[in-house]
C-alpha cells in the first residue's frame, strides 16, 4: 500500500468542517476509499499526481470534464489572456455572443443558446421551458438515468417530498413500447422526454440505443406533440463535435452540454430550436457568475480544438484500441470481460459479476499499478492519451490479470 | 405488506428490536425466545404471541428510551409466568447496553435489535419501501476476523427479513467492520456512513447501492426511535 498520509490528514481536517469530508460523485465512498487517494495536487495531459506524490494514469478525466487533457496549454493560455481583462463583470462580455454563435453554427438543429455552470442548472431549466411551451406538467425519463442534483431527478433519498417527483414518469431504456404506453396513458399531459444519448447509469453496464430506438422516440414525440430534450452533458464531444444526436442520427428539440465543453472550466449550455425561443424567454435563468468570461473563453477554444483535431474520432479510435486490448487480455486470462458503451467512454463489465465484487478487485489491483479505473462509473478516454500511453496502460492491466489469476479470483 | 401509521410503526419496530435482541441471547443460552410481537392493535402492542406483556405505544417508547416503564397491569393477570419471564428478558437486554467491552454475542444481540427496527421500516414505512422496492440479494454484516454478525435481505414476496447465513448463497454486498467496537457503535447509530469507510472503520464490497439504500432506511428508523441509554 502506498503512502496516503497527506490524503488522510486532509480528509481528517475536512470531515470536521465539511459534511462527509468530501461529497457528491467525488466522495471516496463512491469509489474505493481504501486505495484511491482523496485529494489531487496537480494534473497534466492524461496523468495526475495525488497529494502524496503518487502518479496516476487517468481514465476518469475528472468524470468527463477533461477531453483535451489536463492543463491543456492552448486553452489555458487563452484563459490567462482573458484573465488579464477580468472574469465576471456587471455585464456579459463579447465572448458570450461569440460562443453562442459558434455553438449554433456547430450544432445543426440549434438556433439559440443559453449558458450556466453545471448540467443540472440547464436540465432543470430545459424541462421548465418544455412545460412553458407545451403548458403540460409531466416529464418522462429513463429509469436509472442521471440528469443532475435537483429534486426531480437526483439519485439520493434525503430531503425529498412527495410532490418532487409527482410529475416525473420513467420507462426502461430502449423500451419504446413502454414509453408509448406511458404517452397513451398520460395523453395531453406530457411536456417532454429527457434522455441521455446512450444509457450510462452508474453501477451497471452501459447500454447503447437499440436499432431504431431514437427514431421511434422522435416519432412518438412528434405524434404526441411533446419535446425531445437531449441530456448530452456527459457525452458531448466524445462522439461528435456536432452533438451526440448526430452520431446516433436523430434530432432533439433542446440539448444540454457541459463537462468537456469547457475542458475543466465550469460551463454548461442549453441549445434549442427556434420554436422554443419565445418560451425560453419566459423561464427565468440566471446565476451570479454565469456570465464568467473565463469559462466561455475556455469553451470557445475547446470547441475549436474539437473541430480542428477531429477529437471525437481520435478518442473513439484510442478508446477502441484500449477496449480491444482490455478484452483480449481478459480472455487470455480466462475472464469474460466486455467493454460496454462507446469506445471513448468505456465501462468494463465482467459477465456473471452483477454485484461487482470482481470489478472492484480488478480496479483495486489496477490502483496498485497507478491506473485510475473507477469500479462504479464509466471511464473516459482523453485526447491527451496516445497509442503509446494506451499500450503502456494495457501492459499494466496485464500485470493485474496475472495477479488476479495467481490469487484465484 | 401492511403500511403502518407512524405510532404503530414505531411500536412495531421497538417490539421487533426486543424480539431480535432476545433471539440472539436465547440462541446463545439454548432456550426459547419468550417474545414474538403481534401487529399493533388499539394503541397497545403485545410483546408475545400468547398474551404476555402488553404496552401502550408511549410506554414501550419509554421502556426502550428510559429503561423502565409499566406495562398494562392486566398482562400479569392474563399470563403471569410469561410476563415474569419477559421482565427478566427485558432486564437482560437492557444490561447489554451498559457493557463497556461487549463480547461478539452481545454485539450481535444489539446489532440484531437495530437491524430488526430497520427491517420494520423496510417493510412497513411507505418511503422506505419505495426506496428498497425491487432490490434483490442479501447484505452480510461481518466483523473482521470474527465472522458474520447478521445477514438480511428480501424474501421472494418482498418482505425484508433476517436470513440464515448460507455458504452456498453469496451475499450481494458485504459490510465488514474493522473490530467489535465499531460494530457496537454502528448498532447504536453512532457511525458515519460517509466518513467511516474512508477512515477504515468499515469496508464495503459488492453492490454498494443496496447497502446505501438499507443504510438510509436504518437512519430513518434511528431518527424516529429512542435509543436505549448506555
Amino acid at each position: 500500500m502506498s503512502d496516503r498520509s497527506q490524503s488522510e490528514m486532509l480528509f481528517d481536517r475536512a470531515q470536521k468542517v465539511i459534511p462527509g469530508g468530501i461529497y457528491g460523485h467525488v466522495s471516496p465512498v463512491a469509489g474505493l476509499p481504501d486505495c484511491f487517494p482523496h485529494y489531487c495536487r496537480k494534473a497534466e495531459g492524461c496523468h495526475f499526481e495525488d497529494v502524496d506524490g503518487k502518479q496516476w494514469m487517468d481514465f476518469m478525466c475528472a468524470y468527463g470534464a477533461i477531453l483535451h487533457g489536463y492543463s491543456n496549454p492552448e486553452i489555458d493560455d487563452a484563459v490567462r489572456s482573458q484573465q488579464t481583462s477580468g472574469s465576471v463583470f456587471n455585464l456579459p462580455s463579447a465572448v458570450m455572443v461569440e460562443l453562442a454563435e459558434e455553438l449554433t453554427q456547430t450544432i445543426d438543429f440549434a438556433d439559440w443558446s443559453v449558458f450556466a455552470k453545471n448540467g443540472s442548472d440547464l436540465t432543470t431549466w430545459a424541462i421548465r421551458v418544455a412545460r412553458q411551451y407545451t403548458q403540460r406538467p409531466y416529464v418522462i425519463k429513463a429509469k436509472g438515468a442521471y440528469h443532475g442534483v435537483d429534486a426531480w431527478c437526483d439519485p439520493g433519498y434525503g430531503g425529498r417530498i412527495d410532490s418532487d417527483r409527482r410529475e416525473v414518469l420513467e420507462f426502461e431504456w430502449n423500451d419504446a413500447t413502454e414509453l408509448e404506453d406511458l404517452l397513451r396513458k398520460y395523453a395531453g399531459k406530457v411536456a417532454c422526454i429527457i434522455l441521455t444519448p446512450y444509457h450510462h447509469a452508474a453501477f451497471a453496464p452501459s447500454k447503447l440505443p437499440a436499432d431504431g430506438f431514437w427514431q421511434r422516440v422522435r416519432n412518438l414525440c412528434d405524434k404526441y406533440g411533446i419535446l425531445l430534450v437531449l441530456d448530452d452533458v456527459r457525452t458531448f464531444g466524445r462522439l461528435s463535435v456536432h452533438g451526440s444526436h448526430r452520431f446516433f442520427g436523430f434530432r432533439p428539440d433542446m440539448a444540454i452540454y457541459s463537462k468537456a465543453l469547457g475542458n475543466g472550466y465550469a460551463i454548461s449550455t442549453c441549445l434549442g430550436i427556434d420554436a422554443l425561443k419565445k418560451a425560453s424567454m419566459e423561464v427565468f435563468l440566471t446565476g451570479s457568475c454565469w456570465n464568467d468570461a473565463l469559462s466561455m473563453t475556455a469553451a470557445l477554444v475547446s470547441l475549436r480544438i474539437l473541430k480542428r483535431d477531429d477529437v471525437a474520432s481520435e478518442v473513439s479510435n484510442k478508446g477502441a484500441l484500449f477496449a480491444k486490448g482490455m478484452e483480449n487480455l481478459a480472455k487470455e486470462y480466462d475472464y469474460s470481460l466486455r467493454m460496454t458503451g462507446p469506445t471513448s467512454m468505456p465501462y468494463p463489465w465482467f459477465d456473471g459479476d452483477d454485484d461487482m465484487f470482481l470489478l472492484q478487485r480488478f480496479c483495486r489491483m489496477a490502483a496498485g499499478e497507478g491506473l485510475f479505473f473507477h469500479p462504479h462509473h464509466n471511464w473516459f478516454i482523453s485526447n491527451a492519451m496516445d497509442n503509446e500511453s494506451i499500450i503502456h496502460a494495457l501492459s499494466l492491466v496485464e500485470k493485474v490479470f496475472e495477479r488476479m489469476k495467481e490469487a484465484n479470483d | 405488506m401492511i403500511e403502518l401509521e407512524k405510532k404503530e410503526l414505531k411500536a412495531w419496530a421497538l417490539a421487533r428490536s426486543i424480539f431480535g435482541a432476545n433471539q440472539i441471547i436465547c440462541e446463545d443460552a439454548g432456550r426459547p425466545n419468550c417474545f414474538d410481537p403481534r401487529t399493533p392493535f388499539q394503541n397497545s402492542i403485545f410483546l408475545s404471541s400468547h398474551g404476555g406483556l402488553e404496552f401502550s405505544y408511549d410506554s414501550l417508547e419509554k421502556l426502550v428510551g428510559k429503561g423502565f416503564s409499566l406495562p398494562r397491569m392486566k398482562s400479569f393477570f392474563r399470563s403471569p409466568i410469561l410476563c415474569f419471564r419477559s421482565v427478566f428478558a427485558l432486564l437482560r437486554i437492557n444490561n447489554l447496553y451498559g457493557v463497556t467491552e461487549p463480547s461478539f454475542h452481545q454485539v450481535q444481540a444489539i446489532f440484531r435489535a437495530s437491524v430488526e427496527a430497520t427491517l420494520a421500516y423496510a417493510n412497513h414505512h411507505a418511503e422506505a419501501r419505495g426506496i428498497l422496492m425491487g432490490e434483490r440479494g442479501s447484505i452480510s454484516f461481518v466483523i473482521k476476523e470474527l465472522g458474520e454478525l447478521i445477514r438480511v435481505g428480501p424474501r421472494p414476496g418482498g418482505l425484508w427479513e433476517v436470513l440464515e447465513a448460507s455458504v452456498d448463497e453469496k451475499p450481494a454486498v458485504i459490510l465488514c467492520f474493522q473490530n467489535l467496537q465499531i460494530a457496537y457503535l454502528s448498532a447504536l447509530g453512532q457511525t458515519n456512513h460517509l466518513t467511516d469507510p474512508v477512515t477504515g472503520k468499515f469496508v464495503l464490497a459488492g453492490r454498494i447501492p443496496l447497502i446505501e439504500k438499507f443504510g438510509f432506511v436504518s437512519r430513518l428508523a434511528f431518527n424516529d426511535l429512542p435509543m436505549p441509554k448506555r
